[in-house]
């Protein structure tokens, strides 16, 4: 009857697909009714506080076994709180996963298998050995505190290095928990989230164990130290994943709303400025380094709440979805 | 005969489909899954919004004008949309991110070559549901458990092609072995292109759109007139396991530099 309209159009982007190259053809920003492309996690503040606590866990039996074997007797006081907050968070932190569970009683199949390609198969098993050396080490810590006796200081020293090595996979499994999904927010920070994950468990470790080990401790400078060093890298770490976040265009869930608050305000105000003014200002009171420290926990645990809020808005946004798995971003076939 | 050993699955060639939404019915009818919450969503003529825990088959309407393109080889009268339709599906991935993210091993790999989740092992941690790439799988809050299409389990092992193919009129749902679909498949676009149907092109074959990323195929693949996402699909996916090697590698080089910090800080 007429001639087809198609036909007078250019070649259609994704037309005869062939066999040797993907189609490349530039977004228009085409959705299906703005209706998400994938589904959101179910993850909410038992999961992040779990990363908080585990993190800071983690990094605790790392600080307490590195400060045993380099200054020894004159951290004792260090030493022994980290070892018991790793052993907390090894405790409360497995319970909060548990609980989080959408079928708890079924828990223990989490130990049918263990499998490389999941970081929460990963994960289970670093948490198992992470749990079991940590209560080994608090045992050996507790019974030589109690008995005087240096042999099982001894065996705390030593049964600490393994526990500190799955205490750093424990800090840092987090972020590519996160970053192994589908959603653009957590999948593009593939090697900046776990960075991420791990700077902040050693800041907010760093913190709890300024608290932990009582008022009636002298200053720890070592801690103090650390507490600069740890947070400035997790400030840096943080700004190169917002750049990273902009570039792709993919930024706005954790820049706009509440979601920002929490990250800007309590993440990065809270986590990050605030210990790094406080330490910079040179006031080396008992209440500055309190200050410091709470500050610390108080981001730490913020910045993985909008870190997960954050996903969850990221996956319900289509246009993010599809602008980040665009042929011409650098995705092969096979 | 279906047999096992053999690689199953569904070629979806949306330019037959008339959105009738039969093969959403008899899904929901043989696997026994509840109706939805009932509404209007305005999106069109689909009420049923998106795969979910209960929902394995969707028909997704998309309304189109002329000003907007599109593959109708007739001229059309104003006001006068025409539509594109299609049946989405568990897409049972050649490599499947859903399958790999699970640590319960509920989510296996079956004699056909399909993924299915096993209800009496999973345990709900809900991990596959932002894993997967195509947003299919998801929690049932009622039961704490992951669902999704099985692509019939039970029909297979009893020799009979799943429901949704069973049901289809048009044929626009076709299930059979992989080489097979694979060859009529691109017969069909061969037949599309010579009908002047340009468009026409496969997506989740092997190196076309929506195999990619480390996915390799998908085993439920489509017949697709316009891009992949006008159908809520995206172009080009990835595993998510690619991500855990590299995350590993910078998430612990950072805490090995944090330690040697340690060691400074507290040593003299």
């Amino acid at each position: 009857m007429s001639v087809p309209e198609f036909r007078s159009t250019a070649r259609a982007p994704y037309g005869r697909t062939s066999r040797a190259e993907m189609p490349a053809a530039p977004y228009r920003g085409d959705t299906y009714y703005e209706r998400p492309a994938i589904k959101s996690s179910y993850y909410g503040h038992r999961i992040a506080s779990y990363f908080f606590l585990g993190g800071l866990a983690g990094a605790s039996q790392v600080i307490a076994t590195i400060a045993d074997l380099v200054a020894r007797e004159r951290d004792r006081s260090t030493v022994r709180a980290g070892r018991y907050l790793a052993l907390a968070g090894a405790v409360v932190g497995p319970a909060l996963l548990i609980v989080d569970l959408h079928t708890p009683r079924r828990w223990y199949n989490m130990f049918r298998i263990a499998r490389r390609t999941s970081p929460l198969s990963i994960g289970t098993w670093t948490l198992l050995a992470f749990g079991t050396l940590s209560a080994l080490t608090a045992a050996a810590q507790s019974l030589g505190d109690a008995t005087r006796r240096p042999f099982f200081h001894g065996v705390a020293r030593w049964i600490g290095v393994p526990a500190a090595v799955a205490g750093g996979v424990t800090s840092v499994y987090t972020g590519t928990l996160l970053a192994s999904t589908s959603v653009p927010l957590w999948a593009v920070g593939e090697t900046v989230l776990p960075a991420l994950f791990g700077a902040a468990a050693a800041s907010t470790a760093t913190a709890a164990m300024t608290l932990a080990r009582g008022s009636r401790a002298r200053r720890s400078r070592p801690l103090e130290r650390l507490a600069r060093v740890a947070t400035g890298v997790e400030l840096l770490i943080s700004v190169l994943l917002e750049a990273r976040w902009r570039r792709r265009g993919l930024a706005s869930p954790i820049t706009t709303g509440p979601v920002a608050l929490a990250y800007r305000a309590g993440g990065q105000g809270l986590g990050m400025l605030v210990p790094l003014a406080v330490h910079a200002t040179n006031v080396r009171t008992r209440r500055a380094s309190t200050i410091a420290a709470v500050a610390t926990l108080a981001g730490g645990y913020l910045l993985r709440a909008a870190l997960v809020l954050g996903g969850n808005a990221s996956a319900r946004r289509p246009r993010d979805y599809f602008r980040w798995t665009q042929p011409q971003n650098g995705i092969r076939p096979r | 005969m279906i047999v096992a050993g053999e690689r199953y699955g569904f070629f979806t060639d949306t330019t037959l489909c008339i959105g009738c939404k039969a093969c959403e019915v008899a899904c929901k009818e043989w696997n026994t899954l509840p109706a939805d919450a009932i509404g209007i969503t305005g999106d069109s003529y689909d009420n049923t919004g998106a795969l979910s825990a209960t929902t394995w088959r969707h028909v997704s309407f998309v309304e189109r004008l002329r000003e907007d393109g599109g593959a109708r080889p007739t001229t059309m009268p104003p006001y006068q949309s025409h539509w594109l339709m299609m049946s989405d599906v568990c897409k049972h991935c050649a490599r499947a991110g859903c399958l790999e993210a699970c640590p319960t091993g509920a989510i296996f790999r079956t004699e056909f070559d399909t993924v299915v989740v096993q209800q009496d092992v999973c345990n709900g941690c809900g991990y596959c549901v932002p894993a997967c790439p195509f947003g299919v799988v998801d929690l049932n809050p009622h039961d704490g458990k992951a669902h999704k299409c099985t692509l019939c389990y039970d029909r297979l092992k009893g020799g009979l092609e799943p429901a949704c193919a069973k049901a289809c009129p048009t044929e626009s749902i076709r299930f059979g072995p992989l080489d097979e679909l694979d060859r009529r498949a691109r017969r069909r676009v061969d037949a599309l292109h010579a009908l002047g149907v340009d468009k026409a092109y496969l997506y989740g074959v092997p190196d076309a759109p929506g195999a990619t990323g480390g996915i390799e195929r998908l085993n439920a693949f489509f017949l697709l007139t316009e891009r992949p996402e006008v159908y809520n699909l995206p172009a080009a996916p990835t595993l998510p396991s690619r991500r855990i090697a590299r995350g590993f590698v910078t998430g612990l080089a950072t805490m090995a530099a944090l330690a040697v910090a340690m060691v400074a800080a507290f040593r003299e």
